[in-house]
């Protein structure tokens, strides 16, 4: 190799290794915030309180809005489980998103369902609608049954029917806690410039539920899962947790996020055009606040309690569908966003938030498939690769190591422990094995998810598995 | 590169301690879960105890010692039966504290109250004084914590002042709960409510002061619509014509929640206010009055120019029995469209008629 492109090699790998540095620090930085922030949470929760909440006639209504695209193998179960909530008031609509399985004759069935000729204000846009349907068993359970658009078209065609000033948006795949709502209403009851708020999600694969009860939190049994579950811990508790202390969350999980109407309406809605609507609803509800003086001291919080549990692929398959997808999701939204980085008129988040996910979420895939690259080569060419390779080794892999254990053991000091000790030691050994291989597998769906919207504008979902859940063991 | 080399090294020294931090946690796991199942035990054994004490079964010096040793999980305990359990054994249980030498427990928790320089104390203070202290005791520190700079302690002592009916403490809630800006006003009428009906003869004479804030007359208003607090029916009435378009609403609200044949024709004439708020809210307050009286007046409003007075008067007219049904399916061939369609909309939600809708096939 000529001179040259050994320097020109040297400057690509110290790049590297400062990017791998930074965005590692970058996480641990977040997570030891959103550690501090979890205790303070933690701390300011009073006796009795969340009974208070459930009892006050004051507390405000909530209207739960659920897409549905073929769902039939969960839908049942998570209606069940939803129509369970200790809330003192609150609707459900389900929006059938036109799908093509027995979503909608099973609800008809089991929640003995009778058309209804419901008026509503058409405010945001989405497909048509052809039928509205209320329940015969539930008064506050609605079926609204629409031509197939994507989930941000059904939530749209959701929040249209409902009456609530507080929207609360569920996937399809969802378990909620039985307080899950209590807790995500809680900071909208202290603080009215609370606009919007996400929980922590986590996976579902080892629920056992029960006639919609949660009956019991196991970890997921296979790896897969189980990876995805350190995944959670270090993304959903502790980063996104710090990410909302510095003002720069956004991704709000659609998979559970909780808004009010009014800003929900006032930002156009979930937007139809977006690969996933979640991450640009969050970006453009910043912008909103940015943008509109009456707006500046509107907040996004983040709540630090395991209220929802979703699934979480368990074949590589699917996995790297799911990833795909939101790495279009995450760089589409950025694209269109890009006026916002580095931009001090939209606060922390447009000087933090939006350059750290453009630089470490959307591109970290490149660089990292750059890192592996190089080190291909630095072993073909035989230079100086014992050091060189285990300097890409110790940044790359051990660096990510250490983040993701430091997530799991964060994790074993709070109220949120593993209540087997088994289930925290394959906890650990998947975060530590996470990264010798199937890391490296997750790059690559992501590398495909670039691939996907910047080279063919792929939009569609892809190939998704859905599986039923647990149910307890016969006595 | 040295640079880079420094950070492996610290990397590489960072994941070995890790390592290492992870057994540790590992075992302390275990230790923990034991102990929190040893703490499990002590806490039932301990509560068998009080509740034995409460039935009158054992004196209280039968268990003053564990009660010494078990001081940490003494408090909560303690506030967990007297919630269980109501406000007599709220009483029997402070005695524990002046008869078994736990009595440094409530000084302490006072002295946090006012002293400690963490928030999360001083609001843990605040909330567990009335279930270990006596009324006299606790008044006044937490009155003095309405003014804390920490909005979660003030909220805190005004809910303690609350559950123990201090009813002195009504108009410091009300004046140190309006103060900050984003604390939403259900809040400090949920705790105004929880006072209860002794708050009543307050909340009226505040209400009649001319210089009384219009935010803390609308907590009051609300609250004593929450406590259907008749005697405050012809105070609430002069609010009904009020310039003020909130004090106007939330009148409508609690002459609702109240009731009595007086409120019924100024709500039908406050059906007819400029705001439609207004209109709103008396008209789900005359479906509460259950007065026939109200019918004509509803009807008419079916074909309100906004659709929440229409869908409050046609929810209102389902609540009131045979004639205000047939009110509801005359209006099915109203002229107006939107009367139509509101009156169609509610009775099918009360299953009072099917949709004409084709079920389609899924």
């Amino acid at each position: 190799m000529s001179p040259d492109m050994l320097a020109v090699l040297e400057i690509l790998i110290r790049i590297i290794l400062i990017y791998y540095l930074t965005m590692h620090g970058i996480y641990l930085v977040l997570i030891l915030l959103g550690s501090a922030e979890q205790k303070r949470y933690h701390q300011g929760i009073q006796f009795r309180e969340f009974k208070r909440i459930s009892q006050s006639p004051l507390t405000p209504p909530v209207s739960i809005v659920i897409s549905a695209y073929n769902e039939e193998k969960v839908i049942v179960h998570t209606l069940l489980n939803v129509l369970q909530l200790r809330y003192p008031q609150f609707e459900v609509i389900v929006v059938n998103d036109g799908s093509i399985d027995g979503t909608l004759k099973l609800l008809i069935e089991k929640f003995q369902l009778e058309p209804l000729d419901k008026v509503f204000k058409k405010q945001l846009p989405s497909k048509p609608v052809r039928v509205v349907y209320h329940s015969a068993v539930y008064k506050n359970l609605i079926v609204v049954d629409k031509e197939n658009g994507r989930r941000a078209d059904a939530n749209n065609a959701g929040v249209d029917h409902a009456r609530y000033p507080i929207i609360c948006q569920i996937d399809a795949d969802c378990v909620l806690e039985e307080d899950a709502l209590l807790y995500m209403i809680r900071p909208f009851l202290y603080n009215r410039n609370v606009v919007a708020a996400a929980a922590i999600i986590r996976p579902s694969n080892g629920l056992i539920v029960e006639n919609g009860r949660i009956i019991k939190r196991n970890l997921p049994e296979t790896w897969i899962p189980l990876f995805q579950s350190v995944e959670y811990i270090r993304s959903f508790q502790w980063a996104r947790l710090g990410l909302t202390r510095m003002k720069s969350m956004l991704c709000m999980s659609g998979a559970f996020t909780i808004i009010r109407k009014e800003i929900f309406i006032a930002v156009g809605g979930a937007n139809v055009n977006a690969v996933v609507d979640d991450f640009e609803l969050t970006v453009s509800l910043h912008r909103y606040i940015h943008e509109h003086p009456e707006a500046k001291d509107f907040e996004i919080t983040y709540i630090p309690d395991p209220g929802c549990y979703s699934q979480v692929p368990e074949t590589l398959k699917a996995f790297c569908s799911q990833r795909n997808f939101w790495q279009r999701a995450i760089l589409q939204s950025l694209i269109w966003n890009r006026d916002m980085a580095f931009n001090s008129q939209y606060g922390m988040a447009g000087v933090f938030g939006v350059p750290f996910y453009f630089i470490f979420e959307a591109l970290s895939a490149v660089v990292e498939a750059g890192a592996y690259i190089i080190a291909v080569v630095v072993l073909f060419f035989r230079i100086d690769s014992p050091a060189i390779l285990m300097l890409l080794f110790i940044f790359g892999v051990m660096l990510g190591t250490l983040v993701s254990i430091c997530g799991v053991l964060l994790q074993a000091t709070t109220r949120m422990r593993q209540e087997r000790t088994s289930d925290l030691i394959r906890l650990l050994s998947a975060g530590f094995l996470e990264h010798f291989g199937f890391h490296q597998f997750h790059v690559l769906c992501r590398l495909m998810g670039i691939y996907d919207l910047l080279v063919r504008g792929r939009l569609a979902y892809g190939y998704r598995e859905r599986t039923e859940y647990r149910e307890p063991p016969a006595p | 590169m040295s640079v880079f080399y420094f950070f492996a090294k610290a990397i590489v020294f960072l994941t070995a301690i890790l390592l290492l931090l992870s057994i540790r946690v590992i075992l302390f796991n275990n230790i923990a879960l034991r102990r929190e199942a040893q703490a499990q035990k002590s806490r039932s054994a301990l509560r068998i105890a009080l509740e034995g004490y409460l039935r009158g079964e054992i004196h209280v010096s039968a268990f003053s010692t564990p009660l010494r040793s078990e001081k940490k999980l003494l408090i909560g305990l303690v506030a967990q039966l007297a919630e269980e359990m109501g406000e007599t054994t709220r009483k029997k249980l402070l005695y524990i504290f002046e008869t078994t030498g736990t009595h440094f427990l409530v000084q302490k928790e006072l002295w946090r109250l006012s002293h400690s320089r963490s928030w999360q104390r001083r609001q843990r203070a605040a909330t567990y004084l009335p279930y270990i202290a006596t009324r006299h005791a606790i008044i006044p520190p937490l009155v003095h914590a309405l003014e804390d700079k920490v909005l979660m302690v003030r909220f805190s002592a005004a809910h303690s002042l609350a559950r123990i009916k201090a009813i002195e403490a009504t108009v410091p809630i009300l004046e140190y709960l309006l103060a900050p800006a984003v604390w939403p006003a259900e809040r400090t009428i949920e705790i105004l409510n929880e006072m209860g009906r002794e708050a009543v003869p307050t909340l009226l004479h505040y209400l009649a002061q001319p210089l009384t804030k219009d935010e803390c007359k609308m907590f009051a208003i609300s609250a004593l619509g929450m406590q259907h607090a008749r005697q405050a029916i012809p105070l609430i009435l002069t609010f009904l014509s009020s310039s003020n378009k909130e004090l106007r609403i939330q009148s409508a609200k609690a002459l609702g929640n109240i009731g009595g044949a007086e409120t019924l024709a100024p709500l039908c004439n406050s059906m007819h206010d400029s705001a439609w708020e207004v209109r709103a809210a008396s008209a789900s307050a005359l479906g509460l009055l259950q007065a026939d009286r109200a019918v004509s007046v509803l009807a008419a409003a079916l074909a309100d120019s906004v659709w929440w007075v229409r869908y409050n008067s046609a929810n209102s007219l389902a609540e009131l029995g045979q004639k205000g049904i047939t009110a509801l399916k005359n209006a099915l061939t109203h002229e107006d469209r939107f009367a139509a369609e509101v009156s169609r909309l509610v009775m099918q939600e009360r299953s009072l008629m099917k949709s004409s809708t084709l079920t389609p096939q899924p």
